[in-house]
């Protein structure tokens, strides 16, 4: 790992703010040290000076660069006890018109999950989905509803965890591939646009639930504070909230709001 | 041993694989107090697994274990945790941050990845420690640890359950500390 000091790191972000309107000064120190110097390696700059350089000569770059300072690792069925906990909810509350919004979707695993889960209790077709992220370039595979069918055989066995039945593939269409596709018989109607959660402000909502999964933990304090009121701003009274099942959540200012559903699954209703 | 004691090592970081647990219990069940510094374990697990090894883990001592989450506080006296399914790094102010990002030698968490960070972070307040292993994690971020002034200690190979781990991170760092887990023990009791 190229070792970076502190305030090259710093001025490096403000740059980037200034002249890119992207606000990283937030983030978690430690995370963004590790990105930085790996997006160096990458892109193979030998300090964030060249790195700033190559970004201000070379406009398309910044596509490239946003790729991979963000972590845009994702997978079908992550904490399989997470969907456990939160189905049985939604069976009870999904009703005509649901709204779900999942912000930091990155490329849709997590959305193809639920839609998949909510098919089988005959409620997707309620609902409409927006998953929005600041990396365009994920986005527009999430659009695609492909899964990669080197990681079927994990989310198979994930899957039967939540669901007790071994059979994903039932739900994707194989033409020998490299990517499955999700097949048409699941419904899911879903829209996907670029958002950054920083900017604390997005005309759409308020959604009946919002699921934001490791995407805070990339934040340091103040501004996971920030957005997570924001969040909750952007969800009905009632509505119901899901975070990461390791974030820190409870110490955050507008947490007074909420009701605890499931404490270890880290799942919420907002009550005020 | 002085020279330990003149670095003031507060963090300790304790790198595990296979053969870990049973590693870390030994060394668990051995400690009676930590008063001045925090122990952190960073053991390669099993993924989706809900797995309550803090809890297991408490049963061996009475020094306060806990699963790390996300922005959590390193405070003296405590043992902390890696989740599964997370890279654990370290805030300079002194907290935990975790990541969500692609498994680094296989493995998430990855030992390196602590090390690495801890070293950052931290610089001549850490102690890293590399046990039983299967593989290779570790190795590097042993070196990251020396080059900022840490202390580093690798379990003695012919004790170890499996000895691939502790065998890579001295075949990485020659001047690294030999210790077994009676001698682990000691030392950190020693540096109360
Ligand atoms: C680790 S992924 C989480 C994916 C998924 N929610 C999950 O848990 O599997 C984190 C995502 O957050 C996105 N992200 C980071 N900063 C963001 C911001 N300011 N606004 C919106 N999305 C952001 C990244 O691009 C990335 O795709």
């Amino acid at each position: 790992m190229l070792p970076l000091k502190s305030d090259e790191i710093q001025v490096f972000l403000k740059g980037l703010k200034l002249n890119f309107s992207l606000d990283f000064t937030e983030y978690s120190e430690a995370s963004v040290h590790r990105r930085l110097s790996r997006v160096c390696e990458q892109l193979e700059c030998d300090d964030l000076e060249e790195l700033t350089q190559r970004l201000e000569s070379d406009t398309n770059l910044l596509i490239e660069f946003l790729d991979q300072f963000t972590v845009n690792v994702t997978e079908m069925f992550r904490d399989p006890f997470f969907f456990q906990k939160l189905l049985p909810f939604l069976e009870l509350e999904v009703k005509k018109d649901y709204c779900i919004w999942y912000p930091g979707c990155a490329s849709g695993e997590e959305i193809l999950s639920l839609a998949i889960l909510l098919h089988r209790v005959k409620k997707l077709n309620y609902c409409k989905f927006t998953g929005t992220d600041l990396n365009e370039k994920v986005l527009e595979r999430a659009t695609k509803k492909w899964v990669k069918r080197r990681h079927i055989a994990d989310y198979q066995r994930a899957f039967s965890q939540v669901t007790g039945d071994f059979d994903l593939l039932q739900y994707f269409e194989d033409d020998h591939s490299q990517e499955l596709r999700l097949k048409k018989f699941v419904e899911l109607k879903a829209d996907y646009e670029v958002h950054d959660l920083v900017s604390l402000y997005w005309e759409k909502g308020p959604f009946d639930l919002i699921v934001c999964r490791n995407v805070l933990i990339y934040f340091n304090k103040e501004l996971q504070d920030k957005v997570f009121s924001f969040l909750i701003d952007k969800l009905k009274i009632g509505g119901v909230i899901a975070f990461g099942s390791r974030e820190s959540v409870f110490f955050c200012k507008s947490y007074n709001q909420l009701e605890v559903l499931d404490r270890d699954a880290r799942i919420f209703r907002k009550i005020g | 041993m002085l020279e330990y004691l003149e670095k003031l090592v507060n963090k300790i970081v304790i790198g595990a694989s296979a053969g870990g647990i049973a590693a870390i219990r030994t060394i668990l069940s051995g400690l009676t107090v930590l008063n001045s510094c925090s122990l952190i374990i960073v053991l390669h697990r099993m993924k989706n697994v809900e797995s309550q090894l803090h809890e297991l883990f408490q049963r061996f001592t009475t020094i306060p274990i806990l699963e790390v989450s996300d922005k959590m506080k390193l405070e003296m006296g405590k043992i902390y945790i890696a989740p599964a399914n997370y890279h654990l790094l370290f805030e300079k102010e002194g907290s935990f941050c975790l990541e969500a990002d692609y498994r680094v030698n296989h493995s998430r968490p990855s030992i390196d990845v602590s090390f690495e960070s801890a070293a950052l972070a931290f610089g001549s307040s850490v102690c890293g420690i590399l046990l039983s292993g299967a593989n290779e994690d570790g190795a590097h971020g042993l070196k990251r640890i020396a080059n900022h002034g840490g202390s580093i200690v690798v379990q003695e190979p012919s004790e170890a359950e499996f000895s691939k781990m502790p065998l890579s991170g001295l075949k990485e760092n020659p001047d690294g500390t030999i210790m077994t887990l009676n001698e682990i023990i000691n030392y950190i009791q020693f540096i109360q």
